[in-house]
């Protein structure tokens, strides 16, 4: 009876047993609670693949079909892989506060997975703040930097003027449709008005200072040069997944009598997000906010595939997804371990990693060369696929665009693995020791990343899988072809 | 134009008048009493429009509550409140020109809606205000938002503890 929440209840079940066993550790063991938020994260990702939680709920407002589980799955990943990173980051300076350090990921995550689930749009609010509120906090964790604090700040006033967004927009929707809660089998009336066309436009803006696209991009450089950098992994990847997930389920499912207007914005967005992201990262001296500007770059291709429109579109978009996850938290995890070693985030303290540690630097080349889209890295694939959907939508001129700035990136990338390979360092040349754990995060990153580029075949299939929930409810996937070329004017 | 109209104009420009004064205010004592006549205010306007809870809910909570606790924190620690405010970032013009920009996206497509029309002669329905109906449809059809706002609650809190509470350096350990 309670399957489609099977998920999240054993979640919040293990939230309260780090809770209370945060209260009884002694400082010095706190470790344990690490490695018990990583073994329940392990442990849901075996329930998740094992046992069939799909089905409905609560007057149908909570869904659980392949998309939300997928998009789960992605979740307990990239927390898994942060909890993994953060040990070490956790044990050397967060001392005392190692319990709420997890606690807060672990709250974000339960938000996650109730946004991804809901067709409600009040529950998908009061998801959304379980989701932000703990990054606001995590994001000011480090309290001896000022950065972090100011970090803080940014994220917390951005992210409550977007959710001041999704209230008015929730509210106009309200006005418009007469309802909160929606659903793929059938249509809403009351769309077609223009108060259905400003709903959009409030709760696209509202998502869009979640998943940092231009032109709520701000807070992201500062929030990731202050914030721990193992959070920063998960926050670049997870929350930011979780936003797209709205979007495609609310877009799709609700929004279909309106689909010309959001594949036009979500066109402009695309081309803003890439050129704004790219161009912004060329001049960056700090590795975490030139990773933060190439994110947000990398927003720019994921909306490439949802203003494609298309069945298509959407299964790139998810493989987007899981290329990211693995070549963007593994430069993060990359990132920590050199400024333990340096106590710098600067690009310089990269010069002569190749001498200091050859593990490190062939990881940090490969995650650089996946980002940038090199063949046969796993990202390389993902930018073909999505330019492949975008062109079959028609938007070749977008597809064009996000082609030169692949090239604009390669430069800014290797310009990164230039300074670890061929500049040589004057100051630094001790080895660098890796603690066990971040090694192996680090590791099942790197080889994550070769192994699902001589094997793509194998991430098409779990995105078929998961956007193939949307046609079978129904979802009618225009051909977005005829659209593309008369909102160009051609 | 009808009566409620007329009160609901006068509160409107009242709420808006005493948001401005609550964060143009030089005095940071000052802010609070006008953020607190805004916040009755709003009770008013939920009166208004037949949600007598949720009115009782704001006086009591916000109104009271919160301002109270503010106001409290204000004369406790002496020296912000007797300090006036000073604005360091005087970006007044992009400001300015996105807050236009939202508030002409507003006007425009609630201008050139049709049914604005009839939903503003529609009368509210009274009966979600009641605490009644409200009780009972929260343990009902919006019980799952309700315990997710429960949980949301329990991290804010140890959010806020753990950003408040102040670490011990490692002298102080080892005086211990």
């Amino acid at each position: 009876m309670f399957k489609p929440i099977l998920l999240e209840s054993i979640l919040l079940i293990g939230i309260l047993v780090v809770f209370f066993m945060d209260l009884f550790l002694p400082k010095s063991k706190k470790i344990i609670s690490g490695i018990f938020t990583l073994f329940l994260l392990l442990l849901l990702i075996l329930i998740s693949v094992t046992m069939d939680t799909k089905g409905l709920m609560f007057a149908n407002s909570f869904v659980n079909d392949s998309f939300s589980i997928t998009l789960k799955q992605i979740f307990l990943l990239a927390t898994a892989i942060a909890t993994l990173g953060s040990i070490s980051h956790a044990e050397r300076l967060l001392k005392g506060r190692e319990g709420e350090y997890y606690l807060l990921l672990l709250f974000s995550l339960v938000g996650m997975m109730v946004v991804v689930s809901s067709r409600e749009l009040l529950l998908l609010f009061v998801g959304f703040e379980l989701m932000s509120i703990p990054l606001y906090v995590l994001s000011g964790f480090s309290k001896e930097n000022p950065r972090s604090a100011e970090g803080a700040i940014k994220i917390f006033l951005f992210g409550t003027v977007s959710s001041a967004l999704l209230l008015l927009g929730i509210g106009i929707f309200f006005a418009a449709t007469g309802t909160t809660l929606w659903s793929p089998f059938s249509v809403l009336t009351g769309l077609t008005d223009p108060l259905g066309t400003l709903a959009l436009i409030i709760l696209l803006s509202g998502f869009g200072f979640k998943i940092a696209a231009f032109p709520f991009q701000f807070w992201v450089p500062d929030t990731y040069e202050g914030a721990p950098t193992p959070f920063v992994a998960f926050l670049s990847v997870a929350p930011k997944i979780a936003g797209f997930g709205i979007l495609f389920r609310f877009l799709f499912e609700a929004l279909d009598p309106l689909y010309i207007n959001w594949t036009l914005y979500a066109f402009w967005l695309a081309a803003l997000t890439m050129i704004v992201g790219n161009l912004l990262a060329l001049p960056q001296k700090n590795i975490k906010r030139l990773l933060a500007y190439s994110g947000i770059a990398h927003i720019g291709y994921i909306l490439l595939g949802l203003a494609s429109g298309s069945q298509l579109g959407l299964e790139m978009s998810v493989f987007y997804f899981v290329a990211y996850l693995f070549s963007n938290m593994g430069a993060f995890l990359v990132v920590e371990v050199v400024n333990r070693s340096n106590g710098s985030d600067e690009l310089d303290s990269f010069k002569n990693l190749s001498g200091r540690s050859p593990f490190l630097s062939l990881a940090m080349l490969v995650f650089l060369l996946s980002l940038g889209g090199i063949p046969f890295l796993v990202g390389f694939w993902a930018k073909l696929y999505i330019f492949l959907a975008a062109a079959n939508s028609g938007y070749f001129s977008l597809v064009f665009l996000g082609a030169l700035m692949t090239v604009v990136a390669l430069f800014y990338y290797l310009n990164v693995a230039r300074r670890i390979y061929i500049d040589k360092g004057t100051d630094e040349s001790k080895p660098i020791t890796l603690p066990l754990s971040l090694a192996v995060s680090i590791g099942i990153c790197a080889l994550l990343v070769i192994l699902l580029g001589f094997y793509p075949e194998g991430i098409v299939t779990f995105s078929q899988k998961a956007i193939s929930s949307f046609a079978d409810s129904g979802v009618l996937f225009q051909n977005s072809l005829h659209h593309a070329l008369s909102s160009m004017g051609m | 134009m009808h009566w409620d109209n007329i009160i609901f104009f006068l509160l409107a420009t009242g709420l808006v008048s005493t948001s401005v004064a609550a964060v143009s205010s030089k005095r940071i004592l000052r802010s609070a009493i006008f953020l607190a006549i805004a916040l009755l205010f709003t009770a008013f306007v939920y009166l208004l429009l037949g949600a007598e809870l949720l009115a009782g809910i704001q006086i009591l909570l916000y109104a009271g509550g919160v301002i109270t606790l503010i106001i409290f924190a204000l004369l406790i620690s002496e020296k912000l409140g007797d300090q006036k405010l000073v604005e360091t970032h005087h970006g007044v013009i992009p400001a300015l020109t996105a807050s236009l920009l939202v508030l002409f996206i507003l006007l425009y497509f609630t201008w050139s809606s049709p049914r604005i029309e009839s939903l503003s002669n529609s009368r509210s329905l009274s009966e979600y205000g009641v605490s009644r109906t409200l009780s009972e449809v929260l343990f009902s059809t919006w019980v799952l938002p309700l315990e997710i706002l429960s949980v949301l609650l329990l991290a804010a809190i140890i959010g806020a503890l753990v950003l408040a509470r102040q670490e011990k350096t490692k002298g102080e350990e080892r005086e211990q």
